[in-house]
C-alpha cells in the first residue's frame, strides 16, 4: 500500500484532472500533497489509509470547496469525494 | 641500564607508529619502573637522540630530541588546524543546504496560502503581509507572522484584541497563516478556546 501512496504523492501544484482530488498536509516542507483518482479504488483506498494516518499524528482535516477554498468544513473521516483537504498541525496557544 | 637498552632498541629497530606500542608494552612489563629506571632515565634516553620526521620514516637517531617534539607540535597544530577547517565546511555546507530546504518551504506555503486567498485578501498579503477575514463573530486581521499575529478589528477599525495561536509543529509562516485562517473560518469556537488572548494594539 506504502508504494501506492508514493506514488500517488506529488510535490507539483495542480491543476487536477476531472476526477482528481488532493491532500495537501502541512509540514516542515511547507506541504505534502497526495493525489487519488475518486474512480480508481485502489487510489482511495490508499488516501483513506492516508488520512487515517494524518488524523493519527494530531493533524485537522479541512474539506475545502470553490476557487478560493471559501467554502469548507472540519471533516473527520475520509470522504473519497472530496474535493480538496488540507491537513492542518495541531495548534497550541502562545 | 639493560631494561633501558632494551626499550630503546626496540624503539629505534621500528618506525614511528611502532614506537608508542613498544613504549606501552615496556612500561606495562615493568621494564621502566624497576629500581633505578624511573621513567624519566627512558625519555633522558629518547628525548636527546631520537627522532623520525614522518610516518614512514624509519627512527634515526641524528636529531636531537627537542626536535621531536617541536616538529610534532607542528604536525598537531596542523592536524588541529585542517580539522577546524574542516568542520567549519561542513557546518557551511549543512546551513546552506538547510537554508535551500527551508526557502522551498517557504515558497510552497505561499503558494498554497495564496491559492485559497480571494483576490482582495492577497492583493493586501501580498502589498501589506497581512489579510483582513471575516468571520460569523467580526473581523480578522492576520498578519504575517508566528505568534501574536492575529488581532481582532473592532467597528472603530482598531484593534480590540490580539490572538496567540500557532502549529505545534515548525511549519512555515504561510502554513500557520492557512491554519489559522482555516480555523476561523470553519471552527471559529475552538481558535478562541485555545488562542490566547492579549489587548489589542490600539493607534493613537
Amino acid at each position: 500500500m506504502s508504494s501506492v501512496i508514493d506514488s500517488m504523492t506529488a510535490i507539483s501544484e495542480e491543476p487536477l484532472g476531472p476526477t482528481q482530488s488532493v491532500m495537501a498536509k502541512l509540514d516542515e516542507s511547507g506541504d505534502t500533497k497526495t493525489i487519488w483518482d475518486r474512480n480508481n479504488p485502489i487510489e482511495v483506498e490508499a488516501a483513506r489509509a492516508s488520512f487515517k494516518r494524518f488524523k493519527d499524528e494530531g493533524y485537522t482535516a479541512y474539506s475545502v470547496k470553490g476557487e478560493r477554498g471559501e467554502r469548507g468544513e472540519v471533516i473527520t473521516s475520509f470522504d473519497p469525494t472530496a474535493e480538496r483537504i488540507i491537513f492542518a498541525p495541531r495548534m497550541k496557544g502562545g | 641500564m639493560t631494561s633501558d637498552t632494551q626499550i630503546i632498541t626496540a624503539a629505534a629497530s621500528n618506525r614511528c607508529s611502532n614506537i608508542w606500542p613498544a613504549w606501552s608494552q615496556a612500561y606495562y612489563l615493568g621494564n621502566c619502573t624497576t629500581e633505578g629506571l624511573a621513567n624519566q632515565v627512558v625519555w633522558v634516553n629518547w628525548q636527546p637522540g631520537y627522532s623520525c620526521a614522518a610516518e614512514s620514516q624509519a627512527i634515526t637517531v641524528n636529531q636531537l630530541g627537542e626536535q621531536v617534539w617541536l616538529d610534532w607540535d607542528q604536525r598537531w597544530e596542523q592536524f588541529q588546524a585542517e580539522q577546524q577547517r574542516v568542520i567549519a565546511a561542513q557546518v557551511e555546507r549543512q546551513t546552506t543546504a538547510a537554508k535551500v530546504l527551508r526557502d522551498e518551504a517557504d515558497k510552497k506555503a505561499e503558494a498554497l496560502l495564496l491559492r485559497h486567498l480571494t483576490p482582495e485578501q492577497r492583493a493586501k498579503y501580498t502589498e501589506a503581509r497581512y489579510f483582513e477575514l471575516r468571520t460569523k463573530s467580526g473581523l480578522y486581521r492576520l498578519y504575517k507572522g508566528w505568534a501574536g499575529n492575529v488581532a481582532r478589528i473592532g467597528p472603530d477599525g482598531q484593534e480590540s484584541d490580539r490572538f496567540c495561536i500557532h502549529p505545534e509543529r515548525a511549519v512555515p509562516e504561510a502554513d500557520n497563516l492557512l491554519s489559522q485562517k482555516f480555523m476561523l473560518e470553519f471552527e471559529e469556537d475552538r481558535f478562541l478556546k485555545i488562542a490566547n488572548r492579549s489587548p489589542g494594539r490600539r493607534v493613537a
